[in-house]
């Protein structure tokens, strides 16, 4: 077992399976375990030192960017001359990422006391929880919590007895991934189409009703409810010297046992799918894994010794993303694995800059011909093409992530693509496609 | 909790009537009207299963903002409903951690079972079926929603069983629906 094998669980104390399993942690069991003394001390320690012990703390967004939380937060003007807004990404909607979810379901306070510090840290009053509308039992668990913090007093007007006064509101979404993108998810906050921003402005700057505004994740963010409480040496003491701290890694497709994993920064990819999520279905092969979402590039058998934190991965040119594994056995097809997740982002792009958009709608016509056993010489070298141009010029990340199952996985696997050219059809048998 | 200052601007608005409470609590939240106008559309669909020109008008008057620009946001979000739909709504996570999982398979079977396609709607005015991207879910595959429900590692035998349920009407319908009004 891995070097990690005696971590126990911190974020996802308590918590049972991947979906709803009845049990959502109540506020007299949150308090009785230390909850909400993090804000308590914050509200001692006062604003700016608060942000300090954040900066110090690294405390890496777990969003996808690994952002340092505590930078982000300093960057929010120190003054009120506008109102400040705390958005937390709870819209989750990267294929292959469940672990925002359980975090929702069954730790709603641990959310909440995160973002309450991350408001009087950011001098704000006012906090919006963004959840996608798909998580209906996620909604109803904060929609509780968040009353019953209310009724103690830990939401409102003078939080704890001090001067601090922050409401806490849920927005939720309607079925748009681009929302996930924190510009994106402002406009949606306004009552506009997901549109995201040019930047910049920043959103630290102009964000939410053109006011300074933090936008953090739920996972980020509870967190920071943890330093607070634990102290800086504590999180330092998980993870590696750049990563510090922990994550909760979502593992799904051909494993054993599927399922939310949280450890520190610094396990490998190996260990993941092999000690922990108990290896290849059916004695099968391993072929290729994301790492960090669909939208990041593959990894392959050779590769599995990275370490999963913020840079190791960047080192095959992929990244940790949203730390959503999706692991695929011998019996995939690539051509086929793409064409399903281009349909995706050709869905999803937003349609305002015209790499993203004529990007993916040619990415998919393509794979969609070649998949059908109807594609021509140059197609493949058509696909790198344009995964090499979509990049550039685009408001968003968007574009770049429709190209993560291709940028690698065409280089490597050139036969593979090529031959449902030359053979007139998909080479593949697709047992995964049989339905019990 | 500040009511709208509307007797004369939204008397003859037949949505705020309806929903007066809500709506004065949702508009409340936000800073600026138009924030109102998400959650506006959901109470909506709530009621009604989807969202009618008039409904988009009378979110527009109660939003201060066009009804040009609610039908942008109607459009915009995949699942706002612009059509009447069935009173299950049967959203099936077709990406990839599913796909890998048999999601096409399960499609195929209940697409068959239904005699309707992507986003069709039974002759009875009961079923839906809607292509929906990964549910955050995924260790589950292959997962659906059933209206508000998730339903995960799904089998024939559990999708029988959940047809069995709707036809019987032993689950909540997708809509509440309201008097003399047909969604
Ligand atoms: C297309 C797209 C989708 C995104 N989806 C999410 C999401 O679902 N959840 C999330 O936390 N961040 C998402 N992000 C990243 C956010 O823009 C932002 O970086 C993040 O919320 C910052 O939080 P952090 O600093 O705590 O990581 C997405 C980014 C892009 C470009
Ligand atoms: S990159 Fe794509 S999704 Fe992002 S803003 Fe441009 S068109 Fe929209
Ligand atoms: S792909 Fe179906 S739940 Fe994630």
């Amino acid at each position: 077992m891995a070097a990690t094998n005696n971590y126990e669980p911190i974020l996802s104390a308590g918590v049972t399976g991947t979906v709803y399993s009845g049990r959502s942690e109540s506020l007299a069991d949150y308090r009785a375990k230390g909850g909400y003394d993090g804000l308590k001390r914050a509200l001692e320690m006062g604003p700016d030192k608060v942000l300090d012990l954040i900066k110090e703390a690294n405390i890496r967004g777990r969003g996808g960017a690994g952002f340092p939380a505590g930078v982000k937060w300093g960057f929010i003007p120190r003054n009120r001359e506008r109102p400040h807004y705390v958005c937390v990404n709870a819209d989750e909607s990267e294929p292959g990422t469940f672990s925002n979810r359980s975090l929702l379901e069954q730790r709603p306070h641990l959310l909440i006391e995160g973002a309450l510090i991350a408001a009087f840290a950011t001098l704000s009053e006012s906090v919006y929880v963004y959840i996608r509308k798909e998580y209906y039992e996620a909604t109803r668990q904060m929609q509780r919590a968040i009353d019953d913090a209310r009724a103690a007093g830990l939401i409102g007007k003078g939080i704890l007895g001090s001067d601090f006064n922050c409401e806490v509101a849920i927005h939720l979404g309607a079925g748009a991934y681009i929302c996930g993108e924190e510009t994106a998810l402002i406009e949606s906050i306004e009552g506009k189409r997901g549109y995201p921003r040019n930047r910049p402005p920043f959103p630290a700057i102009q964000g939410l009703y053109m006011s300074p505004t933090v936008v953090n994740n739920i996972e980020t963010l509870a967190i920071a409810a943890e330093v607070m409480r634990r102290g800086v040496e504590w999180f330092k003491g998980i993870g590696t010297e750049k990563s510090p701290g922990m994550t909760v890694y979502s593992i799904s497709g051909h494993v054993n046992r599927p399922g939310n994993y949280e450890l520190p920064l610094g396990v490998t990819m190996r260990e993941l799918i092999y000690d922990y999520a108990g290896g290849i279905r059916d004695g099968n092969k391993f072929k290729a894994v994301f790492p960090g979402g669909s939208s990041v590039p593959m990894l392959f058998e050779d590769e599995l010794d990275v370490v999963m934190d913020f840079d190791s991965p960047r080192k095959y040119n992929t990244f940790l993303g949203s730390t959503g594994i999706i692991v695929m056995d011998e019996t995939v097809c690539f051509v086929w694995a793409s064409l399903n997740l281009m349909h995706f982002y050709w869905d999803e792009s937003c349609g305002q800059c015209t790499p993203c958009r004529e990007g993916t709608n040619w990415m998919y016509k393509i794979l969609k011909r070649l998949e059908a056993g109807q594609g021509v010489n140059g197609d493949v070298e058509l696909l790198e093409d344009i995964c090499g141009n979509i990049t550039s010029r685009s408001i968003c990340a968007l574009g770049e992530f429709a190209t993560g199952s291709l940028v690698r996985t065409i280089p490597r696997f050139r036969a593979e693509f090529q031959a449902h050219i030359d053979q007139g059809r998909c080479p593949f048998e697709k047992g995964y496609m049989r339905f019990g | 909790m500040p009511e709208l200052n509307t007797t004369s601007a939204l008397a003859t608005n037949d949505l705020y009537m309806r929903h007066r409470a809500d709506i004065d609590a949702i508009v409340a939240r936000y800073p600026i009207r138009q924030s109102a106008l998400m959650p506006i559309l959901w109470l909506i669909q709530e009621e009604d299963g989807w969202i009618s020109d008039e409904m988009m008008k009378q979110a527009a008057e109660i939003c201060e903002c066009t009804p040009a620009e609610v039908l942008e946001s109607v459009s915009f979000y995949q699942m706002y409903h612009r059509e009447p739909v069935g009173k299950y709504v049967l959203g099936i996570c077709a990406t990839l951690p599913c796909a890998l999982k048999a999601a096409d398979g399960l499609y195929a079977y209940l697409s068959e079972k239904l005699g309707i396609t992507w986003a069709e709607t039974t002759q009875d005015g009961l079923f839906t079926i809607q292509r929906r991207e990964c549910l955050g879910a995924c260790s589950e595959a292959p997962v659906m929603l059933v209206n508000q429900e998730l339903e995960t590692k799904l089998t024939r035998e559990k999708i029988d069983r959940i047809l069995e349920e709707c036809r019987q009407g032993k689950r909540k319908p997708y809509f509440t629906g309201r008097n003399g009004y047909r969604a």
